[in-house]
C-alpha cells in the first residue's frame, strides 16, 4: 500500500517535541525578563513640564532634599514642592530664565505645574516616608544617586518582591539617621556591627506582614 | 474448558460476550463504517445543532459573567458557592465511569468492557473539559487565576498549599491529562484501519498523521500493550485520588455537613455511580441510533447495572451514615444540619436526591428490569438528576451553618441555570463530534476478545 | 485642571474648592442623571478609584501611555501651601453638629481639606466624644450630589446677590408695616447667635411673627412644664444618677434628641466588673417595641393611650404606700388588670426604695397631662435637682404646634403676605389636617432655605441652598446649656448660606459673613480677653463651663391639677376592628430630612431588621386575626384617610397596635431618598400627632417585597449570647463556663483565655508567636451594648463601603463590616430582645486563612487577620469558611457609579474595593498604622487607648473595648479578664481575639418576668 508520509516523518514527532521544550522554555524566560518590573519600569525618564535639575540643586548648590521635599519626615508623602518654594529664590536668581517660564505663569495664574510622576507604587501599597527616614534608610537606597541626575529617573524596580529582599535584611540598607539625605555617604567597614547596633537601639524589625503596606 | 481454553476465575462465561460469531470484517465494517458514512444522518444534525446552540450560550453566558461579574449568579453571603461548584462537582464525577471502565476493569481483565471503554474514556475527557471550566469562571477576578499555580513573580509570593482548592487544581489537571493520553493511545490501532481503509485524501492525511505511522507490527503491538498497561496502571489511582481530593473542598472546611471524613469514599462511589449512569444512557442513544446491539450487547448493559445498583447503594450507605456520625457525635451543629436537610427549605432537593438515588437502582435486583432498555434508560436519566441534586444539597448546607442571623436562602438566576444547560451543550457537542469522525468502540480490542483471536481457536475444517 | 484653587482665607485654613469646576463637568452632569447606587458595571481597577483622593487633595490626571510602558500620571502641588497641613496627614478640626434644642460636641477629621470622618469630641459634656448612627452619617450629606447649587427664583436659576436685592426691597416695604404680614417658620434651635438675629428681626419687625415647629419634638413635655413651672425650661434628666429608671414610652436610648447623652448615663450605671458591682434598673412601658423596651429588665407591653393610666396608677399605688402627691385629688385611679396590675406594688416598692435616686421619664408621643403626671412623682420621690434638673434656656427656639396651626389659617385666609421658611419641610411633613400646601399657595413671596430644592422648595417662589453644618459658621447649646461653636471645615462646596447668614439678611437687609455673626454674639458671651477665649473655644469645641445652673424648681400645684384635669385617664380598650395607630420617628432618617443619606437607607432599622423601607408593624396574634403575613401590603382606614404599606410582624408589639414610622415616602429627596417606603405624615394630623384609635386594616392581597438582613430571630438554643440575671451571676459567676454546645471544649479555651490566649491545641504548621509586641484585641460587652449600630455606621464611614442598594440588600449582600445581630428570646408572643454586634473576630487559628488557595487572607505577627484585597482571587471560599459569616462579597463594581461628590468623603487611608475580591473588618489597620507612625516619630510604643477602631470610638454606651492584650495593664486586657468574658463558637477552637461579656440584666425579684 502506498505511503502517505515519507520516511522522515516518523522522526517528526520527536522534534516536536524537543522544539517545544526549547521554545516554551525561552518564551519563558523571555516573559520573565521583558515582563520584570526591573526590565519595564527602571529607568523611565519622562520629561518634566519643568527643566529642573537635581544635578544642579541637590548636586551642585548641595541644598538638602528636605528643603524641597519638606513632608519627608512626617508623612507617608515625601511631598513635592509648592510653586511658593521655587519662588522663594527664583523671585531674586535668574527672574527671567526663560525656563523657568512655567513657574512664574504657575506663580502668577494659581495654577499648579503638573510635575509627572517618576517613583510609582500602586495605590494599594501604602508606602510611609517618614518611617524609612527615621529608620535611617537612605533616599539613596530607593530613589538612586538624584543629585547626580540631570533628569531624574527611576533606578530601582519598585516591585514587592524588591521591597522585601530589604524587609528581611535591612543592614546593609541602614545609615546614621543625619546620613539619609547624604548622596555620597559610603558605609564605614565595620557597618555590620554599627548597624545591628542601631537597630537593637532603634528597635527596628521591618514587618514582613501584608499589613504593614497594604489595607 | 471448551476450546482448550482456561477459564479465568475473574471472568464469567466469556464465551459469547460478541454473539453471532461476527468476523473481525463484519466488527470493522460496523464500527468503522460509522465515520465513514457519505451522508450525516439527518438525527446526528438535529443534535449537534441543538447542542451547538447550547454551548454557543455556555460561552455568551461567560463572557456576560466577566462583564457584569459573579453578582449576576444568586450567590450571597452565606451561600457564596452555589450552581457552578455544584456543576463542577458533577461533570468531575461523571468523568469517573470512563477511567474507571478503561483502566481499572483492563487490570481486571473484564473483557467485557472493550465494547464500551472507548466512548467512555471519551465521555471522561468531555466531561472534565466541562468540570475545569466552572472553578475558572467562578472566581472574582478570573484574570488572576494564574495566582493559584506556583509561578514565579515579583510578588515573591506561593499559593497556600493548605487549601483544598490548590491541590484540586492539580488533582483534575493531571486527571485530564492521564485520560486525554489513555484514551489516544487507545485509538492509535483504530485510527490506523481508518487510515488505511480511508478513500479521501484529506481523511487518508488526518487519520494518517494521527494513527502515527501504525502498521500493527509485533514489535508495535507490544510497546502499545506496555503503553496501554503502563498508563492503565497510572489512572487506576486517579480514578481514586481526584474525587477524594475534589471531596476535600469540602471536608477540609469546618461548615456543618461539609466537615466529614467519610466524603473521599463518598464521593468516589457517587462519581462512578453517576458515571455509569451516564455511559449507560449514551450507549443506549449509540446502539440504537448506530445497530451496535451485537457489540455493545445486553450483558454489557446488565453489568453495568449490576455496578450501579452497587455504587447507588454504596452512596445509600453513605447518606445514613451521614446522619448516624451526626447524631453520635453529640455535636448539635451536625445534628442540626442534617435535620435541616431532610425537614429544612431545601427538603424538596433532599428527597428528589434519595428517591433518584437510592431507591431508583434497587430496580436492579430483578433481572427482568435490569434487562429492559427502556427501564434502564430512564433510571440512568433519573440516577443522573438525582447526583446532581447530591452535589446541591451538599452545598446548600451553607445556608444554615453557625449563627442563625446569617441565614439565608439561595436560589438561583437564570444565568445560573443557563450556565448549566449551556454546559450539557458543550459536552454534547464534543460527544456528537467524537462520533461522527472516531470509531466510537475499539475495535482492536473487541476483535481481540472475538474467539478467532485465541491462539488455540481452530475451526473444524481443519480437523476434517 | 486642577481641583486646587487658593480659597481666601477665613483663619487661615485653606479650603477645597473643586466642587464648582467640577459642577460644571459633562461627567459630573452625567452622574446626576444616572441612578444611585447602581450595581453592575464593567470592571475597573480598584486604585484608579481611590487615586482621585490621594496624592497631597490634587488631582491625577491619566494621560494617555507613554511609550508603552505605563501610563503617564502627574504630580499636581499647591501654589501656595496653607501652613498647617503636611500631605498626607489628616487633621482634626473641632465643631458641633446642631440637633434641634440639643447639640453633640464634634472633632471631625479631614484628608487635605475634605472633611471624611466624623468623631466625637471628648471635651464636650453632651457626648464626651461619642455619637450615633445620624451623627456618623451626616458627613455623608455635606457630599450629597442632590443638593442644590444655586439659589433659584420660580425654580429659575438665579443667585444670592439677586436675593439680597430682592429682599431688599421687601425688607423696606415692611419697615413701613412693622412687619405686618410677614412670617419666619424656623426649625427649632437652641442658638445664641440664631437668638439675637430672632430678637433683632422681631425688634425691627414687631407685627411680624416668628414660629418655630418640628414635626417631631418634645412640645408636649415643654407644655407641660409652661403649665407646671409657668414658663417653658429645658429639663434635663441625669441617666447616671438614677439606680431605678421607668420608661413610659420614651425611647431615650435611641430616637429621643438626647439618645447619645441617655445612653453615655444609662450605660454607665449598667457597666459591671464583677459579679459584687450594682446595676441600675430599668423597666418599660411601651405599645411598639422601642430599643428601649429591648434593653429593659422589665417590660410591659400596653396600648400607648393606656400608658397615661398606668402611670396614674402607679401614682395611686406609691400613695398607698405612703408616699404624698400633689395634684393627685379628683382623679379616680383606674383600676389595672394582668401584668399591669401585678406590676403596680413591686415597682412602687423599687421606686419608693430609690427615692431621689428613680428617674421616671415619659415620652415625646405622651400628652401634656402624662408628663405633668411624671413631673408630680419625680418631685414626689425627690428626684427634683438629683436626677433631674431644670435649666433656663434663653437661647432656645421651642416648638410650637399650635403656632403653625395658626400660622397656616392665617397663610390660607391671606393674612400672610410673605414667609420665610428657615429649613423644615412642612409641605411634607406638616399634619395633613393643615392643608400646608394649599396655604402656601395663598402667599405672595415665600422663601425656604433648604439644602436641596424638596417638596416645599419646589411649592416656594424662592429657594436658598442651604450650608451644611460643616462648611457654616455657627453657635448651638446642648440640652444642659453647654455652648460650642460651629467651625466649617471646609468652604461652603455651592452657593449656599447658613440659617445665621439668612436670618441676619432678613433682621438688618444686609448680608453679613457667618464668621462675623458668630464671633458679634461670642463677644457677648467670651469673659476676659475675647481673642484667647475665642482661640480657646475654638480649640476645645466648647466655651468653657458655660453649661447653665439649674434652677430650683417647686411644681406648683394648681399648674400639675390643671395641667392633669383636661386629660381623660380611663382606660381605652382596643380591638382588631379599633386598632391604635402609633407613629414614631424612623431611627435612621428621622422625620425624613435624612432621607437621601445612603448610609442611614442601608442600616437595618434595629428592631425589624429590615433596610430601605419602612412598614406598618403589627404583633404575631394581631397579625393572625387580620389575616396578615410579613410583605403583604394593608390598607390601614385612619378618620378617614388611608394609606397602603406593607405590613411587618414584630412580636412583642402590643396587640391591636398598628407602628407606622415617619421619614419616607420621599418624592424630592433625590437619587436616593425618592420613592422610598410611604409616606405616612398623610395619617397624621394636628389633633393626633403620635397616635390615634380607632383605625381599621384590611389586607389588600398584594405583596411588596421587603429587604432584611435578619432572616432568623430565634438563636435555636445554640450559646451565641450568653446571658444570665444579676442574682444568676451572683449566685454563679462563672455560669458561662460550659454554657457552650460541647461543654469541655468551651472549658479549655476557659482555660486558654486565663492563660492570656495561648494556643492550647497544638498545630501542625508553624505558627507566629504572639507572646511578644503589640497584640491586637478586642472585648464587646453585651450588658451594655445597646444594639443603636452606630458602630455599623462609624466603620462605614471610615473603610469607604460601599451602598449596595435594596435589590443587593434582599438578596442578602450587604456590605457592614460590623453587623449588629438580634435576636429574639423567651415567649414568642412577647419576647426579650438581645443584641450583638458582630465584627470580624480575628481568629488566631482562622479557618479563613486555611482555605484561600492564594494566602490572599493571612495573620500578621500583631495577631491581625489581615484581608489583601489586591490578592484576593475571590473564590469567596474564606466566607463559606467563616462560621461568623462576617466576611462581605463585592459581587459587583459598589463603588464605580458613585457620584464625583461622594468619591470626596473616602478615606484615602483605606483601599476602595473593586468588583470581585472579599473584604471584612480589619480592626482599623489603618488607624494601628496611623499610631505606629505617630509613636515612631516619637520613639516611644503605642500608649493604651491611643489607637481605636471607629467602632470602639463611636459606641456611644462605651461597650466596646481595644487595645493591645499583651500588655496586662491596658483596659482591654482588664475587661478581658472579667468572668464573663467569652469566645463565641470558642468551641470550634477559632480562638477569636474578639470575646464578648455575656449579657447580664437585672430584674426586680420580687417581680415576675
Amino acid at each position: 500500500m502506498a505511503q502517505i508520509f515519507p520516511k522522515w516523518t516518523n522522526r517528526l514527532p520527536l522534534y516536536l517535541a524537543l522544539g517545544v521544550l526549547v521554545i516554551g522554555t525561552t518564551v519563558v524566560l523571555l516573559l520573565w525578563y521583558y515582563g520584570s518590573p526591573r526590565y519595564l519600569e527602571v529607568g523611565y525618564r519622562p520629561i518634566q513640564p519643568v527643566a529642573y535639575s537635581h544635578k544642579l540643586h541637590a548636586g551642585d548648590l548641595g541644598m538638602d532634599c528636605r528643603y524641597c521635599h519638606t513632608a519627608v519626615e512626617k508623612s507617608r508623602f515625601a511631598t513635592v514642592p509648592p510653586t511658593q518654594t521655587c519662588m522663594n529664590c527664583h523671585q531674586l536668581i535668574l527672574p527671567e530664565s526663560q525656563k523657568l517660564l512655567p513657574v512664574r505663569e504657575s506663580w502668577a495664574t494659581g495654577d499648579p505645574i503638573e510635575w509627572v510622576r517618576v517613583h510609582n507604587l500602586p495605590d494599594y501599597a501604602y508606602f510611609d516616608h517618614s518611617r524609612h527616614i527615621q529608620s535611617g534608610v537612605g533616599c539613596i537606597s530607593c530613589h538612586g544617586n538624584v543629585a547626580q541626575m540631570e533628569i531624574v529617573s527611576q533606578v530601582e524596580p519598585l516591585n514587592m518582591g524588591w521591597c522585601l529582599t530589604c524587609h528581611r535584611d535591612p543592614a546593609p540598607n541602614l545609615r546614621p539617621v543625619d546620613q539619609v539625605t547624604n548622596m555620597a555617604w559610603q558605609p564605614p567597614a565595620d557597618h555590620a556591627e554599627w548597624a545591628a547596633r542601631f537597630m537593637q537601639e532603634h528597635n527596628i524589625r521591618p514587618p514582613e506582614d501584608c499589613s504593614a503596606c497594604h489595607r | 474448558m471448551k476450546n482448550g481454553r482456561p477459564v479465568n476465575s475473574l471472568v464469567v462465561d466469556e464465551d459469547n460476550l460478541i454473539p453471532g460469531n461476527p468476523t473481525y470484517e463484519s466488527i470493522t465494517e460496523s464500527v468503522a463504517g460509522i465515520p465513514e458514512q457519505k451522508q450525516t444522518p439527518k438525527a446526528w444534525w438535529a443534535l449537534f445543532l441543538t447542542a451547538v446552540s447550547l454551548a454557543g450560550l455556555f460561552f455568551a453566558e461567560i463572557g456576560y459573567l466577566f462583564y457584569e461579574g459573579t453578582g449576576i449568579w444568586g450567590l450571597q453571603i452565606p451561600v457564596a458557592w452555589g450552581f457552578a461548584i455544584v456543576n463542577f462537582v458533577f461533570w468531575v464525577g461523571i468523568g469517573h465511569a470512563g477511567t474507571l471502565i478503561s483502566a481499572i476493569l483492563f487490570l481486571l481483565r473484564q473483557r467485557w468492557r472493550t465494547s464500551i471503554n472507548r466512548f467512555a474514556e471519551a465521555m471522561t475527557i468531555f466531561a472534565v473539559i466541562c468540570a475545569l471550566m466552572f472553578p475558572t469562571i467562578h472566581v472574582g477576578r478570573v484574570w488572576f487565576i494564574y495566582w493559584t499555580m506556583p509561578i514565579p513573580n515579583q510578588m515573591d509570593m506561593w499559593p497556600n498549599f493548605r487549601s483544598g482548592l490548590v491541590w484540586d487544581a492539580f488533582a483534575v489537571g493531571t486527571y485530564f491529562l492521564c485520560s486525554l493520553l489513555f484514551w489516544y493511545v487507545g485509538l492509535v490501532p483504530d485510527l490506523a484501519t481508518l487510515r488505511d481503509r480511508a478513500t479521501g485524501k484529506i481523511r487518508k492525511m488526518l487519520y494518517g498523521l494521527f494513527s502515527l505511522g501504525w502498521r500493527g507490527s509485533n514489535r508495535q503491538w507490544r510497546h502499545y500493550e506496555l503503553a496501554y498497561l503502563v498508563l492503565a496502571g497510572i489512572s487506576t489511582p486517579l480514578v481514586l485520588s481526584v474525587h477524594s481530593i475534589v471531596s476535600t473542598d469540602f471536608a477540609t472546611s469546618l461548615v456543618p455537613g461539609w466537615h466529614t471524613t467519610i466524603f473521599p469514599p463518598y464521593f468516589v462511589a457517587g462519581a462512578i455511580f453517576s458515571g455509569f449512569a451516564m455511559v449507560m444512557t449514551l450507549s443506549i442513544i449509540a446502539r440504537s441510533v448506530y445497530k451496535l446491539e451485537h457489540i455493545i450487547t445486553m450483558k454489557v448493559l446488565e453489568r453495568m447495572n449490576i455496578i450501579m445498583l452497587v455504587t447507588g447503594t454504596m452512596v445509600g450507605y453513605a447518606y445514613g451514615m451521614e446522619f448516624f456520625i451526626a447524631w453520635y457525635s453529640g455535636n448539635q451543629y451536625e445534628q442540626f444540619t442534617f435535620i435541616n436537610r431532610a425537614f429544612g427549605p431545601y427538603a424538596w432537593a433532599y428527597w428528589i436526591m434519595i428517591s433518584c438515588n437510592v431507591i431508583a437502582p434497587q430496580l436492579f435486583w430483578s433481572k427482568k428490569l435490569r434487562t429492559t432498555i427502556p427501564v434502564m434508560f430512564v433510571a440512568s436519566i433519573v440516577i443522573n438528576i438525582g447526583m446532581w441534586f447530591e452535589r446541591f444539597v451538599i452545598t446548600m448546607s451553607l445556608s444554615r451553618d453557625f449563627l442563625p442571623s446569617s441565614w439565608d436562602y439561595y436560589s438561583p438566576t437564570i444565568h445560573d441555570i443557563a450556565l448549566l444547560v449551556g454546559s450539557f451543550g458543550l459536552f454534547f457537542s464534543l460527544f456528537l463530534l467524537f462520533l461522527r469522525f472516531l470509531p466510537m468502540v475499539a475495535m482492536s480490542e473487541v476483535k481481540a476478545i472475538l474467539p478467532q483471536a485465541d491462539p488455540h481457536h481452530h475451526t473444524e475444517q481443519i480437523h476434517g | 485642571m486642577s481641583p486646587i484653587k487658593k480659597g481666601h482665607t477665613l483663619t487661615g485654613k485653606q479650603y477645597w474648592r473643586s466642587l464648582d469646576e467640577l459642577a460644571g463637568t459633562p461627567e459630573f452632569e452625567d452622574w446626576l442623571h444616572r441612578e444611585f447606587p447602581q450595581g453592575a458595571s464593567e470592571w475597573n481597577n480598584a486604585w484608579s478609584r481611590r487615586s482621585f483622593l490621594t496624592l497631597m487633595g490634587a488631582s491625577l490626571a491619566l494621560a494617555g501611555l507613554s511609550g508603552c510602558r505605563r501610563p503617564e500620571e502627574h504630580i499636581v502641588p499647591y501654589v501656595k501651601k496653607p501652613e498647617d497641613m503636611v500631605p498626607g496627614n489628616p487633621l482634626k478640626y473641632a465643631t458641633a453638629i446642631p440637633m434641634g434644642l440639643h447639640a453633640c460636641g464634634l472633632l471631625v477629621e479631614s484628608h487635605e481639606g475634605r472633611p471624611t470622618k466624623i468623631e466625637g469630641n471628648l471635651k464636650h459634656p453632651a457626648n464626651r466624644g461619642r455619637t450615633d448612627a445620624r451623627i456618623q452619617a451626616s458627613v455623608l450629606d455635606l457630599y450629597d450630589p442632590d443638593r442644590s447649587t444655586v439659589p433659584s427664583r420660580g425654580g429659575v436659576r438665579s443667585d444670592w446677590t439677586a436675593f439680597v436685592s430682592f429682599w431688599r426691597e421687601q425688607f423696606v416695604a415692611f419697615q413701613a408695616t412693622g412687619g405686618e404680614g410677614l412670617a419666619v417658620l424656623s426649625e427649632t434651635f437652641s442658638s445664641p447667635t440664631m437668638m439675637r438675629l430672632r430678637r433683632a428681626f422681631e425688634a425691627r419687625f414687631p407685627n411680624a411673627r416668628w414660629v418655630a415647629w418640628d414635626p417631631i419634638s418634645d412640645e408636649n413635655r415643654y407644655e407641660a412644664i409652661r403649665a407646671v413651672l409657668g414658663r417653658v425650661h429645658q429639663p434635663v434628666f441625669h441617666y447616671d444618677r438614677a439606680k431605678v429608671v421607668l420608661s413610659l414610652e420614651s425611647d431615650f436610648l435611641l430616637t429621643e434628641p438626647e439618645a447619645v447623652t441617655a445612653t453615655l448615663g444609662f450605660t454607665s450605671g449598667r457597666r459591671i466588673e464583677s459579679e459584687k458591682d450594682q446595676m441600675n434598673r430599668l423597666y418599660v412601658v411601651e405599645s411598639l417595641y422601642t430599643l428601649t423596651g429591648a434593653n429593659a429588665d422589665h417590660r410591659l407591653r400596653i396600648n400607648s393611650s393606656d400608658v397615661g393610666a398606668f402611670a396614674l396608677a402607679v401614682a395611686g399605688e406609691l400613695q398607698r404606700q405612703g408616699l404624698a402627691i400633689e395634684g393627685l385629688n379628683g382623679l379616680t385611679v383606674p383600676t389595672m388588670t394582668g401584668r399591669a396590675a401585678e406590676w403596680l406594688a413591686p415597682l412602687a416598692k423599687d421606686l419608693l426604695r430609690a427615692r431621689g435616686e428613680s428617674l421616671i421619664v415619659a415620652g415625646s408621643g405622651q400628652p401634656a397631662a402624662v408628663h405633668a403626671l411624671v413631673m408630680a412623682i419625680n418631685g414626689a420621690l425627690g428626684n427634683l435637682d438629683r436626677t433631674i434638673t431644670y435649666v433656663d434656656n434663653r437661647d432656645a427656639a421651642y416648638p410650637s404646634t399650635s403656632g403653625l396651626t395658626k400660622l397656616t389659617a392665617d397663610m390660607a385666609a391671606g393674612k400672610v403676605s410673605a414667609l420665610v421658611m428657615i429649613g423644615g419641610n412642612p409641605v411634607y411633613n406638616a399634619p395633613a389636617d393643615l392643608n400646608f400646601a394649599a396655604a402656601l399657595s395663598k402667599v405672595a413671596t415665600s422663601v425656604h432655605l433648604s439644602s436641596r430644592v424638596d417638596e416645599t422648595s419646589a411649592a416656594t417662589v424662592w429657594h436658598i441652598p442651604r450650608s451644611h453644618y460643616l462648611e457654616m459658621w455657627g453657635d448651638a447649646r446642648s440640652l444642659d446649656g453647654t455652648l460650642s461653636v460651629i467651625q466649617p471645615l471646609i468652604e461652603p462646596l455651592y452657593q449656599s448660606v447658613s440659617e445665621v447668614e439668612l436670618t441676619a439678611l432678613l433682621a438688618s437687609g444686609e448680608s453679613a459673613r457667618g464668621y462675623d455673626l458668630v464671633r458679634e454674639t461670642w463677644a457677648g458671651l467670651v469673659t476676659g480677653n475675647f481673642e484667647v477665649g475665642w482661640q480657646t473655644a475654638l480649640l476645645n469645641g466648647i466655651l468653657s463651663d458655660s453649661a447653665l445652673p439649674s434652677i430650683p424648681v417647686n411644681a406648683a400645684q394648681v399648674g400639675i391639677a390643671q395641667a392633669m384635669a383636661s386629660h381623660g385617664w380611663s382606660l381605652r380598650p382596643t380591638a382588631t376592628t379599633n386598632l391604635e395607630v402609633v407613629f414614631h420617628p424612623c431611627y435612621t432618617t428621622g422625620d425624613g430630612t435624612r432621607a437621601n443619606n445612603g448610609w442611614l437607607h442601608e442600616l437595618p432599622d434595629p428592631i425589624t431588621k429590615l433596610s430601605w423601607d419602612n412598614v406598618a408593624t403589627f404583633s404575631p396574634k394581631t397579625a393572625r386575626e387580620l389575616g396578615v403575613q410579613n410583605e403583604d401590603i394593608v390598607s390601614i382606614q385612619l378618620q378617614g384617610r388611608e394609606l397602603s404599606i406593607a405590613a411587618w410582624i414584630v412580636p412583642g408589639q402590643m396587640d391591636n397596635a398598628v407602628g407606622l414610622s415617619f421619614g419616607y415616602g420621599r418624592e424630592k429627596a433625590g437619587r436616593v431618598g425618592n420613592g422610598v417606603g410611604v409616606d405616612t405624615y398623610r395619617l397624621r394630623d394636628s389633633q393626633n400627632m403620635y397616635r390615634a384609635g380607632s383605625a381599621t386594616v384590611s389586607n389588600t392581597g398584594r405583596r411588596y417585597e421587603l429587604a432584611t438582613t435578619q432572616d432568623h430571630g430565634s438563636m435555636e438554643g445554640r450559646p451565641i449570647i450568653l446571658m444570665a440575671s444579676l442574682d444568676e451571676y451572683r449566685e454563679n459567676p462563672d455560669f458561662i463556663t460550659g454554657a457552650s454546645v460541647i461543654p469541655e471544649f468551651m472549658a479549655e479555651s476557659e482555660k486558654a483565655k486565663e492563660r492570656d490566649l495561648v494556643r492550647e491545641y497544638p498545630s501542625s504548621w508553624k505558627e507566629p508567636d504572639y507572646s511578644t509586641g503589640y497584640q491586637w484585641g478586642m472585648s464587646i460587652d453585651l450588658t451594655t451594648c445597646t444594639g443603636c449600630q452606630a458602630c455599623t455606621v462609624a466603620c462605614q464611614a471610615e473603610n469607604n463601603i460601599p451602598i449596595v442598594g435594596k435589590e443587593q440588600v434582599r438578596k442578602g449582600r450587604e456590605m457592614h463590616w460590623i453587623r449588629v445581630d438580634r435576636y429574639f428570646t423567651g415567649d414568642v408572643e412577647d419576647p426579650g430582645m438581645e443584641h450583638q454586634p458582630m465584627p470580624c473576630q480575628h481568629c488566631e487559628n482562622a479557618p479563613c486563612e486555611q482555605v484561600c488557595p492564594v494566602a490572599a487572607t493571612v495573620h500578621d505577627t500583631e495577631g491581625l487577620n489581615v484581608m489583601v484585597y489586591n490578592r484576593c482571587i475571590g473564590t469567596r471560599y474564606c466566607s463559606n469558611n467563616c462560621p461568623y459569616k462576617v466576611r462581605r462579597f463585592n459581587f459587583f463594581n459598589y463603588t464605580d457609579e458613585y457620584p464625583e461628590t461622594i468619591k470626596m468623603v473616602q478615606n484615602p487611608e483605606v483601599t476602595v474595593r473593586s468588583r470581585g475580591v472579599m473584604e471584612k473588618c480589619t480592626y482599623c489597620v489603618q488607624r494601628i498604622n496611623r499610631g505606629k507612625q505617630v509613636a515612631k516619630l516619637e520613639n516611644r510604643s503605642i500608649r493604651d487607648g491611643e489607637v481605636t477602631p471607629a467602632c470602639a470610638q463611636a459606641c456611644p454606651a462605651e461597650a466596646i473595648v481595644f487595645g493591645n492584650i499583651n500588655d496586662s495593664e491596658s483596659r482591654v486586657a482588664r475587661v478581658k479578664r472579667i468572668n464573663r468574658t467569652y469566645s463565641l463558637l470558642g468551641e470550634l477552637n477559632t480562638q477569636p481575639r474578639t470575646t464578648y461579656l455575656a449579657s447580664i440584666r437585672n430584674p426586680n425579684p420580687e417581680m415576675k418576668a
